[in-house]
């Protein structure tokens, strides 16, 4: 059964370039990372910093768990950033070539749906631990707040609705394909 | 699915093609060979209708319920 495909090429266009740039993007992250540890040639390990909101707290010979926790405090966002976009870009190239009411279409958007529920949240927990690690270890002067309650503070209520929503639109896909499987079988 | 189609044994019957009864009736012969195998899921009532009509029966003599057992 034919079905309208509308928008959705164009989406998936729109999508495929944002995952691109997006995986640019966390490549260049990736590769700056592995130079401040010191793992590519010719490169010796790099300072660690954290923003204190009023300075920027340094240390020239970080241990490796403040190396870490470095890295730990802008990789796990853009991870999910890509993630995210990588599983919308299936979610709409598969919706775009065999139509909206395709089987696979109700299941790809659910695991997009459960990536932004848990992934936003732990990428943005993981974060907050990061930052308090490092906090405590290169600025300890600076007012301690728990890794908890900063992470509320950034909490990424957005991802939350997202997931929400995608969840909840798959679900009424899944009905979609059901009742379209039933109209194919109608003679 | 415990609803059995008869339309071999009325098409035998009335010496008709399964493409004779679907230009009769106005279905395609798809469509009509989806429902002579058993795997269509619903009927509508105006191509019921119609088959009753061309193959003069009755909606029992085409369709049958067999209980599973």
């Amino acid at each position: 059964m034919q079905t309208k495909r509308g928008l959705l090429p164009v989406l998936a266009t729109v999508i495929r370039i944002l995952t691109w740039v997006a995986g640019l993007g966390v490549l260049v992250v990736v590769i700056a990372t592995a130079g401040e540890f010191g793992w590519l040639p010719g490169n010796s390990a790099g300072p660690a910093c954290v923003d204190t909101g009023s300075r920027l707290a340094c240390t020239d010979h970080p241990s490796m768990a403040q190396r870490l926790a470095d890295a730990g405090d802008q990789l796990p966002s853009m991870l999910f950033s890509l993630g995210a976009l990588w599983l919308l870009l299936r979610f709409l190239r598969t919706a775009a070539q065999h139509g909206p009411y395709a089987s696979a279409v109700p299941g790809r958007l659910a695991a997009f749906g459960w990536f932004t529920l848990i992934g936003g949240p732990v990428s943005s927990a993981l974060e907050a631990l990061s930052r308090t690690s490092l906090l405590a270890g290169l600025a300890p002067d600076t007012p301690a707040a728990s890794w908890i309650d900063r992470w509320f503070s950034a909490f990424p209520d957005w991802s939350v609705v997202a997931g929400v929503a995608a969840l909840t639109f798959a679900h009424i896909l899944r009905i979609g394909v059901g009742m379209r499987e039933d109209l194919e079988g109608t003679v | 699915m415990s609803i059995s189609v008869h339309l071999d044994e009325l098409l035998a019957a009335r010496g008709m093609t399964l493409s004779q009864l679907a230009n009769e009736v106005g279905i395609t012969v798809v469509n009509l060979s989806v429902l002579k195998n058993g795997r269509a899921k619903a009927i509508r009532f105006s191509t019921l209708s119609r088959l009753c009509e061309v193959l003069e029966c009755q909606p029992g003599d085409l369709l049958r319920h067999r209980p599973p057992p």
